[in-house]
C-alpha cells in the first residue's frame, strides 16, 4: 500500500459530470485506449507494474477524472484506482485517520454494477479509492470480476454530496448515443422544480447502452434510509431518457436513486466543500428517470453554499433552538432506551442501564456524590431554566464571531443589551452580544458551574475553566487568559473561558486582567469604526485586539466590592435555586442507584432545609446518611449563617412548630449560638422589645428583660476584658429569656429595622464627631482649649453658639437699621468670622434660597429650642445681612493684614516684628503707604451697609478705626504696632525725654548706618548679564 | 550712517583724566574694569559720589572692602577683546576744518584701552567692623 500512499498524497478528485452511462453488459466491450495504468504487483508488493493513465477528459472545460494509476494487489486479488488532480478540496470536519482502508465514518462509498462487475468506489477525506474485488463478497465495497476492469475505460463520476462513484463509458461512446437534443421544456421545467440544479449538457448523454443496472449495490437497507437527505433536490431532477420520453418528476420521485451514507452519516452531515480552483459548479446530484436512466445534475454555483448550509444543519429548527440539537438529544434518548430494552429482552445484566452507570460503575468507590452524579449533559440538568436558556442563547450569538455562522435574524433581534446601546451593538463587526462577559451569580451549590459547563459544551465550546480563588499573579492570569482566548487550537473547538469563584481573586489583579481584555476589545471596536471612516488607514498599526471567546464568570455575590468595576461591563445573569419538586427526583434516582433507601418526604424535606443547594442536598445524602441509615426529621442542616435579624425576628415570634415553650426557647438559644453574633443579637432584642406586643400589666417583663440585659453585659464584660471565655456558653440565654417573655403571634418584625437603627446611631455619631471637630478646629485657640471633648461642644458650645449667631432681629428694610441691631449684627459676624462659619446660599426643593450654615453647627446644636428649619428659612434676610456684612468684614481684614505688609521693608525672619519696628519710623513713604490703605478700608467702609460713620481721610496712622479695634482681636502683631506707633510720636515730639538715652542713641546710629550703607547683595549662580547688540548709530545718537 | 574722527592721542588721555572724564580704575597697566556678581546697594543714591570702600591687590588677587561688612576676593583678568574707552571731543569750527574732521563738529579720542578687568565672583564675607561693636 505505499505506492498507493505515495501517489494519493495531496491528491485531489478531480470529477466531471457526466450522465450516468451504464456499464455495458459485456464489460470487455470497453475500449481500452482510455484505460489507466494496471499494475501487477508481485506478491511481495515491491515491485509493481505501473502503466501511466491517459488523461480521460470529459467536456464541460472540467477535467475529467484522470486514472493515474492503479495498482492491482495480486494477493488481495483487489484493484485500487487512485484519482487525483480533482477540483475539489475536500475539507472534512473528521480527524479520523486516513487510513483507507479502514471504514472511516466518512468513507462513503457506493458500488455500480456493470454488468456483472462491480466497481466500488470508497472515499477516504484525501482520496478515493476504487477497487474492485471478485471472490470477496463480505466486503461491500469490492469489484467483482476485477479481471474484466482493466479493458474497460473508465471515467470515474464522483459526486461528492453523494459520494457516488460512477464508471462511466468514453465519450466516444456517449457522443454517438446523442441522438436528439432534449426538448427546451425539458430545462425549463428542471429549473422550475429544482432551481438549484442545471440539467448537464445532453451531450453527455450516452444513450447507446441499454438502460439496466443501477446503483443498487446498497450495502444495508438502513444505510440507505440514513442516506436520503437529498430526496427534495431530487424531485424533480428526473430525466427521461432522450427517447423523447418527457420528464415525469412527481412519478420519479419515488424512484430516484438516493446517493449512500454509510451509517453515521447523519451525524456527520455532509461534507463541505470548498471550491478549487474557483469553481463553485462542484455539486451534483443524480436522479434517475421513471425509466431508470439516470442524470446528474450540477448545482448552480449561486445556490451551492445555501445548500451546502442547509444541508449540514440538516434542519433549520436546530438553530433556532438556543443550538440545542433536540433532535439528536432526543435520538440519543430513544436509542438508550432501545438499548435497555433490548438488553433486558437479552437478559442481559442491567446494571449498566446507563451513560452513567458506564462511566461510573468502575471509579465510583471513594468519588464525592456530588462529582459523580453532575450533569453531563443538557438534558441532565436541573434548575434556573430561565437562566439555562440565557446562558444557552448568549452563547449562541457568539457563534458568529467563533464559529462563522451567518447571523440569523433571530440573533439579530433578541441580542443581549439592545435596548442600552443598540447603536454599539449594530456595529460589532462581529455581531457578539453587547456585554461579552456573562456573570452568573446565585447561591453556592445551586449548579452555576455545572450549568456553565453544560451549556458551552452544548453550544460547541471546549472549557476551560479558571478558578480565581486558585490562580495568584496578574501576569499569569492575564497570560492563561490570553493564550486561551487568541490561540487557535487546530483539531479542537474553539475555547469558552469559565472563571469560577471570580469574587475570590480581586487581590490578584484577575479583576484587572479581565477588565484590561474587554477595554481592549471595546477600543477595538471604536478602532473599528475609526478606520473604516478613514478608509482603513492605519491597519498595520497594532491594535487593540477583539475578544473572540465567550468567557462565562461565576461568582456567588455580584455585589462585592471587587467585582464593582467589572459589574457594568458584565452581563448580570442570576441563577435561582430550582423548584424542589425538580430536585426531589433528582435525589431519589441518585438515591436509588446508590442504594440508599430514604423516603421522598425526606428529601423534600431535605431540599428545603438546604434552601435548594443540590450540592448540599448531595453531600448531605453521601456523609450524613451514608451509613445506610433510613432518614428521619432531623436530616442534616446546613450550617446557615443566618442573619442577626433574622434570628431577632424569631425571638419575637412564636414558633409553631415546637411544641412546648421549652423546645421552642431551646431551638432559639441554638439559633443564637449557631449564629454566635451575640452583641447584634442582644441589641436587636433591647431595641426591638419596646414596640412588641406582649401581654404585661405590672411592666414585670420589661424588669426582668434589665435583669437579664445586664446579666448580659456582666458576662460579656467579664468576657472581653478579663478573658473569661468560659462564659461564653451563657451569653445566648438571655435572648432566650427575651423570648420566652416577649414572644408572640402577632409580632411581626421587619428585618431591616433593627440593623438599621443601629448603624444610622453609628453613622450619626461619626458624622456629628466630624462636624464638631470641624468647627473647633477653626475657633480660636482659647476656645479649642475650653471646649476639648466633642460632648462637651456639643452640649455647651453648639447650642449657644446657635443662639448667637441667630440674633432676634427685624428684617424690614437693610438700609434702617438701628444701632442696637447694627452692633448685634457686627457682633454676630465677629463670632461668626471666628468660629469660621459661613452662609451658604442654597435652592431649595421648592425653589426659595435659603443661607444655610457651613459647617451646619444646626445639627449639633442638639438642645437647641429652635427649630432648624426656622432657622433656615425664616431668617432669609437677616442671614443675607449677615453674610453680606461679613463678606466686607473679611475684606477689611485683609486690607488690614494688607498695611501690616506694605509696611514691611526689611526681609527677615521675623518680619512681623520688624514690620511693627519699622513701620514707625520708615519716614514718609511708609507712612503715606499706610495712609494709602487706610483710605482703602474706608472706602470699603462706606460701601458696607451697616458700617459706622466714614472715617475721615487725613487719619493718623496710630488710630484706629474703632469697628477693625472691636473686631480685631488683640494680638501680637496690634501690640506692637500700638508700641512703634507710640516710639514714631515720640520721636516726631523731639522730645527724647519720653525715650530712654540708649534707645535714642540707637536710633540715631541705626539711621547713620542705613544712610551710609553700602553693601553688595550677591546673586549666587546667575547672572542677569543680556547680550544686546548695539549699534554703531546708537552711540553716536546723543553725540 | 554718522562718522566721526579718531584721534589716537595717548598723551591727552593719560594726562587729562582726573577733570571730564569718569572715574575708572587706574591700575599700573592702565586702566581696569570690575566685576562684581551681584548688585552694589547704596545708601544715598542721589549723591554724586560715594565711597564704596577699598581695594587693595597682591598680585593676581585683588580684595575689595564694601562699606563696612563685606570683603570680596577677586582676580585679574584679561579682557578679550580689551576695552576702549572714547572720548568726544568738541573743537571750534577752524579747527575742525583744519583738522579735516566731520562737519557736525564731532570727534572723537580713544582715551583708554582697559586690558584688564578685576572679577569678583564670590559670595563676599561678611566682616565685622570694629565700628560696630
Amino acid at each position: 500500500m505505499e505506492g498507493e500512499e505515495e501517489s494519493a498524497t495531496g491528491s485531489l478528485f478531480a470529477f466531471d459530470l457526466m450522465e450516468d452511462s451504464d456499464v455495458p453488459e459485456e464489460g470487455q466491450s470497453v475500449p481500452s485506449a482510455a484505460i489507466a495504468s494496471i499494475s501487477q504487483p508481485s506478491s511481495s508488493g515491491v515491485s509493481k507494474q505501473r502503466a501511466t493513465a491517459k488523461g480521460y477528459e470529459i467536456t464541460d472545460g472540467d477535467v475529467a477524472c484522470q486514472l493515474q494509476s492503479m495498482e492491482k494487489q495480486q494477493e488481495q486479488g483487489e484493484w485500487d484506482v487512485v484519482i487525483k488532480d480533482s477540483p475539489f478540496d475536500f475539507v472534512t470536519n473528521n480527524n479520523m485517520g486516513h487510513d483507507s482502508t479502514k471504514e472511516s465514518p466518512l468513507a462513503a462509498a457506493s458500488t455500480i454494477s456493470m454488468n456483472e462487475t462491480h466497481l466500488s468506489a470508497r472515499e477516504t477525506p484525501d482520496r478515493l479509492t476504487v477497487s474492485g474485488d471478485t471472490e470477496t463478497t463480505d466486503f461491500p465495497f469490492r469489484i467483482t470480476s476485477a479481471a474484466e476492469v482493466d479493458e474497460a475505460a473508465i471515467a470515474i463520476e464522483y459526486s461528492p454530496l453523494d459520494k457516488i462513484a460512477k464508471l462511466s463509458l468514453p465519450s466516444a461512446l456517449a457522443e454517438d448515443a446523442l441522438g436528439l437534443p432534449l426538448p427546451d421544456d425539458w430545462h425549463a421545467q428542471v429549473i422550475k422544480d429544482a432551481p438549484d440544479f442545471d440539467v448537464l449538457p445532453d451531450e453527455e448523454l450516452s444513450d447507446t447502452l441499454p438502460p439496466e443496472k443501477e446503483f443498487d449495490n446498497v450495502p444495508n437497507p438502513d444505510e440507505a434510509q440514513d442516506g436520503n437527505f437529498a430526496a427534495d433536490d431530487l424531485d424533480s431532477a428526473n430525466t427521461t431518457q432522450r427517447q423523447k420520453c418527457y420528464l415525469d418528476s412527481q412519478q420519479s420521485i419515488s424512484d430516484a436513486q438516493m446517493p449512500l451514507f454509510d451509517g453515521q452519516s447523519s451525524e456527520v452531515g455532509p461534507i463541505p466543500i470548498l471550491p478549487h480552483s474557483g469553481s463553485v459548479d462542484a455539486f451534483y446530484r443524480k436522479a434517475k428517470g421513471s425509466n431508470g436512466k439516470e442524470i446528474i445534475l450540477r448545482a448552480r454555483s449561486r445556490f451551492l453554499f445555501n445548500t451546502l448550509r442547509e444541508a449540514s444543519s440538516a434542519d433549520k429548527y436546530k438553530r433556532s433552538s438556543y443550538g440545542v440539537d433536540i433532535e439528536k438529544i432526543m435520538l440519543d434518548i430513544e436509542k438508550e432506551d432501545r438499548d435497555k430494552k433490548l438488553r433486558i429482552l437479552q437478559n442481559q445484566p442491567e446494571t449498566v442501564s446507563t451513560q452513567y452507570d458506564a462511566l461510573f460503575t468502575n471509579n465510583s468507590e471513594g468519588e464525592l456524590w456530588v462529582e459523580k452524579w453532575r450533569a453531563k449533559k443538557w438534558i441532565d440538568l436541573i434548575g434556573d431554566e430561565r437562566a439555562h436558556r440565557t446562558l444557552l442563547r448568549w452563547l449562541q450569538q457568539w457563534s458568529h464571531a467563533v464559529f462563522k455562522h451567518p447571523v440569523t435574524a433571530t440573533n439579530n433581534k433578541r441580542r443581549f443589551g439592545e435596548s442600552n446601546a443598540g447603536k454599539l451593538v449594530q456595529t460589532d463587526p462581529y455581531h457578539r452580544p453587547h456585554k461579552k462577559l456573562l456573570l452568573l451569580h446565585g447561591a453556592p451549590g445551586l449548579g452555576k458551574t455545572t450549568i456553565a459547563h453544560v451549556a458551552a459544551r452544548q453550544a460547541g465550546y471546549d472549557v476551560l475553566e479558571i478558578n480565581a480563588s486558585d490562580e495568584r499573579g496578574g501576569t499569569l492570569v492575564h497570560d492563561k487568559i490570553r493564550g486561551a482566548i487568541d490561540s487557535h487550537r487546530v483539531g479542537t473547538k474553539p475555547v469558552c473561558i469559565i472563571i469560577d469563584e471570580i469574587d475570590g481573586g480581586a487581590e490578584s489583579g484577575f479583576i484587572r486582567v479581565l477588565l484590561d481584555i474587554l477595554s481592549s476589545d471595546s477600543k477595538a471596536i471604536q478602532q473599528g469604526h475609526r478606520t473604516s471612516a478613514n478608509s482603513s488607514k492605519n491597519k498595520n498599526k497594532k491594535t487593540a485586539k477583539f475578544l473572540l471567546r465567550p468567557i462565562i464568570a461565576i461568582c456567588n455575590d455580584p455585589f462585592v466590592s471587587a467585582l464593582r468595576s467589572l459589574r457594568p461591563l458584565a452581563e448580570m445573569l442570576s441563577y435561582r435555586r430550582a423548584p424542589t419538586p425538580n430536585i426531589v427526583p433528582r435525589l431519589q434516582e441518585i438515591c436509588a442507584r446508590e442504594k440508599l433507601f430514604v423516603d421522598s418526604r425526606t428529601l423534600t424535606e431535605l431540599v428545603d432545609s438546604m434552601d435548594g443547594d443540590v450540592r448540599g442536598c448531595i453531600n448531605t445524602l453521601q456523609f450524613d446518611m451514608g451509613g445506610k441509615r433510613i432518614g428521619s426529621s432531623s436530616v442534616g442542616q446546613k450550617d446557615v449563617n443566618a442573619n442577626p435579624n433574622v434570628i431577632v425576628g424569631r425571638v419575637f415570634k412564636v414558633d409553631k412548630q415546637f411544641r412546648n415553650k421549652e423546645e421552642s426557647i431551646r431551638a432559639v438559644i441554638e439559633n443564637v449560638e449557631r449564629n454566635a453574633e451575640f452583641e447584634k443579637v442582644v441589641t436587636g432584642c433591647f431595641t426591638m422589645y419596646p414596640s412588641m406586643y406582649y401581654a404585661d400589666d405590672m411592666l414585670a417583663k420589661p424588669v426582668e428583660a434589665g435583669e437579664w440585659l445586664h446579666f448580659y453585659d456582666t458576662l460579656s464584660h467579664s468576657m472581653y476584658a478579663d478573658q473569661h471565655r468560659d462564659l461564653a456558653g451563657y451569653l445566648s440565654y438571655p435572648v432566650g429569656a427575651f423570648h420566652s417573655m416577649f414572644s408572640s403571634n402577632s409580632n411581626s418584625l421587619k428585618e431591616y429595622a433593627i440593623a438599621k437603627t443601629d448603624y444610622e446611631a453609628y453613622e450619626a455619631k461619626k458624622s456629628n464627631k466630624d462636624l464638631a471637630k470641624q468647627v473647633i478646629g477653626s475657633a480660636s485657640a482659647s476656645t479649642q482649649q475650653s471646649f476639648r471633648r466633642g460632648s462637651t461642644i456639643c452640649t455647651e458650645l453648639a447650642p449657644y453658639l446657635m443662639h448667637i449667631v441667630n440674633p432676634k432681629l427685624n428684617p424690614v428694610n437693610a438700609s434702617i437699621v438701628l444701632e442696637q441691631e447694627r452692633i448685634m449684627t457686627m457682633h454676630t459676624v465677629d463670632v461668626m468670622i471666628d468660629f469660621a462659619l459661613k452662609y451658604i446660599q442654597q435652592r431649595c426643593e421648592n425653589g426659595t434660597y435659603v443661607f444655610r450654615m457651613d459647617p451646619p453647627i444646626e445639627q449639633l446644636a442638639l438642645f437647641s429650642t429652635q427649630d432648624k428649619d426656622r432657622a433656615a428659612v425664616g431668617k432669609y434676610l437677616i442671614r443675607q445681612c449677615i453674610s453680606q456684612e461679613m463678606e466686607q468684614n473679611i475684606l477689611r481684614r485683609v486690607s488690614k493684614r494688607n498695611v501690616v505688609v506694605a509696611g514691611s521693608q526689611t526681609p527677615g525672619v521675623i518680619r512681623r516684628k520688624s514690620d511693627s519696628l519699622y513701620e514707625a519710623q520708615e519716614g514718609e513713604e511708609d507712612s503715606r503707604l499706610l495712609h494709602k490703605a487706610k483710605r482703602k478700608r474706608s472706602g470699603s467702609n462706606k460701601a458696607g451697609l451697616l458700617s459706622s460713620s466714614p472715617s475721615s481721610d487725613r487719619m493718623d496712622v496710630n488710630v484706629i478705626d474703632p469697628v477693625e479695634e472691636k473686631s480685631i482681636k488683640p494680638s501680637f502683631i496690634s501690640f506692637f504696632k500700638s508700641q512703634a506707633s507710640a516710639t514714631s510720636t515720640g520721636l516726631a515730639g523731639l522730645g527724647g525725654h519720653s525715650l530712654p538715652d540708649s534707645l535714642q542713641e540707637w536710633q540715631e546710629r541705626m539711621k547713620r548706618q542705613r544712610e551710609g550703607r553700602v553693601w553688595v547683595q550677591f546673586h549666587e549662580g546667575f547672572s542677569n548679564a543680556v547680550r544686546k547688540p548695539v549699534s554703531w548709530s546708537d552711540f553716536w545718537r546723543d553725540l | 550712517m554718522p562718522s566721526a574722527t579718531f584721534a589716537f592721542n595717548m598723551r591727552t588721555a593719560t594726562h587729562e583724566s582726573s577733570s571730564d572724564f569718569p572715574q575708572v580704575l587706574r591700575t599700573p597697566t592702565g586702566l581696569a574694569l570690575i566685576e562684581i556678581q551681584g548688585t552694589l546697594h547704596t545708601g544715598q543714591p542721589s549723591s554724586d559720589t560715594s565711597e564704596l570702600g577699598k581695594l587693595t591687590f597682591d598680585g593676581k588677587t585683588a580684595w575689595l572692602w564694601i562699606g563696612d561688612h563685606q570683603r570680596m576676593e577677586g582676580s585679574i583678568v584679561d579682557l578679550n577683546p580689551p576695552f576702549g574707552v572714547l572720548r568726544r571731543v568738541t573743537r571750534k569750527q577752524s579747527e575742525m576744518e583744519e583738522e579735516n574732521g566731520s562737519p557736525d563738529g564731532t570727534a572723537v579720542e580713544i582715551v583708554e584701552v582697559i586690558r584688564k578687568k578685576i572679577l569678583f565672583t564670590s559670595r563676599p564675607e561678611p566682616i565685622v567692623n570694629r565700628q560696630m561693636i
